[in-house]
């Protein structure tokens, strides 16, 4: 049987997500384990003293605690499986709008939302590597307070379960297979 | 007369942020320089020429230090014109790579991270006050091209280029905050430089000279821009790239 890990399945979102799997005929599990077929990791940790703005005593400690849950650790957790993974061997992770250089209007959140950055530049350079070996990689944003957390998952569950190709996988340079995007619950694209 | 200005360079031992130093000083500027490396004496060799120069230590991974920085600078200066958030720490990729046979080590990554990632806007929120007295009220912060997602083809230096990509998105949220209070802001790619040596020679190997990344950064830090209410990142040559 293939199996999916999925993080956060308490979440509303997240129990919606295994759900659906669920359905489709997968195993859902809660710990990486080798020969999965999916690796969806769902952290998005706000850690109290992070919530800072400049001029208001940006907290140090708690700015590189956001950063080691929101991405040192997630990247303990899919090093623990990976390459060893089977199937669709697709790593999937929630994208951040206002970790979007271009476009964020945060002013506050350092160490949470430089982690996502620093997620979007890791799994990239990853991307890079492994593609070749047939790996494939979701970023997706559930925009939080907009849509409901279900339809999320739903839009989620169909975002990282479809192939994204144009041509085809022999040539995935110029779609979504080959290039690493964020993409939110209504297919847009985020820019970086 | 008019009054002379006031900069902080960090990781001004060597490199782009000594030369940076350097044509500051030539232009008038009266500069605090943070040192880091105790192997290099060259800001002390330029110290002993320059009068305008004043030496910092700093470790600016370490906010304490920080603190003790801005303490100093309000003491000795009283406001701050320019910061030149400059000091990085390059870092090998093997022992943080998904998948590259070690296990990911969180500290590293977390010392890449306080180093070229936190302390730019750890060093804006500590000076703010004294930014708050400057004139000038730029923030200039030394990136790269590496930090570019939309460009990234590398397969590898995943630490460095991390804690770029997450300085840009600090200096983006600065951004927000600060530049409706008439702040504007420089991210700049400086090249792939040749690295200087403790005795000011240049080591073989890259493309760019310090010195001549510095007189592209010094336009940008002398000269303001028809678009100040845009966050770009650009190179030594000018170029704008994306993120």
């Amino acid at each position: 049987m293939n199996k999916v890990y999925i993080s956060e399945e308490e979440s509303r979102f997240g129990a919606r997500l295994a759900a659906r799997f669920r359905e489709a005929g997968y195993e859902v599990v809660g710990e990486p384990v080798p020969g999965l077929s999916y690796f969806i990791d769902l952290t998005d940790e706000t850690v109290p003293g992070d919530r800072k703005a400049v001029g208001e005593g940006i907290d140090a400690d708690a700015a590189a605690e956001a950063y080691r849950r929101n991405v040192c650790l997630p990247l303990q957790r899919l090093d623990r499986v990976f390459p060893d993974m089977e199937g669709k061997k697709r790593i999937c992770f929630l994208a951040v709008r206002a970790a979007s250089v271009a476009w964020s209007s945060a002013e506050a959140g350092y160490g949470r939302l430089m982690a996502r950055a620093a997620l979007y530049q890791i799994l990239t350079i990853t991307k890079n590597t492994w593609l070749p070996a047939g790996y494939t990689f979701r970023l997706f944003d559930p925009l939080p307070g907009e849509a409901d957390p279900e339809k999320a998952a739903d839009a989620a569950f169909v975002y990282f379960t479809r192939d994204r190709y144009e041509d085809g996988p022999e040539n995935p340079s110029r779609d979504d297979e080959g290039n690493l995007l964020v993409r939110d619950a209504f297919g847009r694209e985020i820019p970086w | 007369m008019e009054e002379q200005k006031t900069a902080l360079v960090t990781g001004a031992d060597r490199g782009l942020g000594l030369s940076i130093t350097k044509g500051l000083l030539k232009e008038g500027w009266r500069v605090f320089a943070g040192k880091y490396l105790a192997d290099y004496g060259l800001l002390e060799d330029l110290a002993a020429k320059e009068g305008s120069l004043a030496i910092l230590p700093l470790d600016v991974s370490d906010p304490e230090s920080i603190r003790a920085a801005a303490e100093r600078l309000e003491r000795e200066a009283g406001r701050l014109d320019l910061l030149v958030s400059n000091a990085a720490l390059m870092g090998g990729n093997a022992s943080c790579a998904v998948g590259g046979g070690a296990p990911v080590d969180t500290e590293a990554l977390l010392l890449s991270f306080r180093t070229n990632s936190l302390a730019a806007p750890l060093l804006a929120d500590r000076l703010l006050p004294l930014l708050e007295k400057g004139r000038m009220k730029r923030l200039f912060f030394v990136s790269s091209e590496i930090s570019s997602v939309r460009l990234q083809r590398r397969t590898g230096d995943m630490r460095y280029a991390m804690s770029k990509t997450a300085l840009n998105l600090g200096v983006r949220l600065l951004f927000n905050s600060l530049r409706p209070r008439g702040y504007t802001f420089r991210l700049y790619q400086p090249g792939w430089m040749k690295r200087v040596n403790p005795d000011g020679s240049r080591a073989a190997g890259a493309l760019v000279d310090p010195d001549e990344s510095a007189v592209e950064a010094l336009r940008l830090i002398r000269e303001d821009r028809i678009d100040e209410d845009r966050l770009v990142l650009t190179d030594y040559l000018g170029r704008e790239l994306s993120f």
